[in-house]
């Protein structure tokens, strides 16, 4: 199985979803710089976390016009597994890939800390292998991560099932003092319509060993492999 | 690219207005009113801290100047909207408006 790790300039958690990919599950990974309209032939797309053109503008406004992009839009349309983290959720929703936009966080600080996050649905290709409701300690980093939509999308974002991820405590109590940001209904995490594209704020990939304190995120690489493993999710190609 | 000086422009007034010095448009984009604003909420305590207190609200927002090679206001005013609409503006949150400087 092959991952896709999208380099943008200023990404600078590709090399954390690569590590993820490659060395913690064992599975072929390529990083794929953000000009190259080729996504060499991989099973699963990977925007990861960072600062894509410095943030200019807006936080992913100018990395969706990529050469990749283009690529990623079709791999998605076919019913790719794509797996947006941090700075690529902003990617993934300044594209139109998922609804919302990013606000800066409420609380007007960069947030870098451990979080708990509960797993809402577990019929995305990348929460598959959770258990429903289950909560892990994964870490974010950002200052604009207040998750916003208007009304009526977040009335069909709920009805849809396609929130994924709230912050809650670590009993996984969604409480108005475990979200970090403001995200409305302390959204930390969507699914597109058709559950293969996800994005989300906290970094899972940051979280796959324990030796840098957890590995809460890890199942979300393992859920990605047994589904298309399972035959779900794959592009036909 | 400018032209470089004392090209043969100003020497060719027959030639249509947009096609010598470009037209600079105008970008304000704003939150819209249903969005809350940090960073405006946040310089709004600022001032208030420096005593302004006649500042009730301050929304924060960026303004683009576009200079566009048009051939009227109408088009550079098209052009500009285009730009705010695909890339400048995020239409979720924000909106904009255009200004085109007088010729």
């Amino acid at each position: 199985m092959k991952f896709a790790v999208v380099v943008f300039p200023g990404s600078n958690c590709d090399h954390d979803a690569y590590h993820a990919a490659k060395h913690v599950l064992g599975q072929d990974a390529e990083l794929v710089w953000h000009k190259d309209a080729d996504l060499r032939g991989a099973d699963v797309v990977i925007l990861p976390g960072g600062f894509a053109h410095g943030d200019y503008l807006r936080t992913g406004a100018i990395a969706r016009f990529s050469p990749v992009m283009a690529e990623v839009q079709k791999f998605a349309a076919a019913g790719g597994p794509v797996l947006g983290i941090c700075n690529g959720f902003q990617i993934l929703l300044e594209a139109g890939l998922l609804p919302g936009a990013m606000l800066r966080n409420n609380v007007l600080q960069f947030r870098c800390e451990h979080v708990s996050v509960r797993v809402e649905q577990t019929d995305t290709p990348f929460t598959a292998a959770c258990a429903p409701g289950q909560v892990l300690r994964i870490p974010i980093a950002h200052g604009e991560g207040n998750f916003y939509a208007e009304p009526d999308v977040l009335e069909r974002l709920e009805q849809n099932r396609q929130v994924i991820f709230r912050y809650a405590t670590a009993a996984g109590e969604v409480t108005a003092a475990a979200n970090p940001n403001g995200s409305i209904n302390n959204i930390a995490g969507i699914c597109s319509e058709h559950r293969n594209v996800v994005g989300l704020m906290p970094h899972p990939e940051r979280a796959c060993e324990l030796a840098v304190g957890s590995a809460d995120g890890l199942v979300l690489f393992e859920s990605v492999v047994n589904a298309l493993s399972q035959g779900a999710f794959v592009t036909a190609r | 690219m400018r032209s470089s000086p004392g090209c043969s422009r100003q020497l060719r007034p027959d030639r249509g207005r947009g096609q010598e010095e470009p037209l600079r448009a105008r970008v304000f984009v704003t939150l819209k009113p249903s969005v809350f604003d940090p960073q405006g909420t946040t310089v709004a305590e600022a001032l208030h801290t420096l005593g302004y207190h006649a500042v009730k609200d301050v929304r924060q927002g960026k303004y683009f100047e576009l200079d566009i090679d048009a051939s009227s206001s109408d088009e550079a005013k098209r052009l500009a909207g285009e730009a705010a609409g695909k890339l400048l503006a995020n239409p979720v949150i924000e909106s904009y408006r255009i200004e085109i400087d007088a010729s």
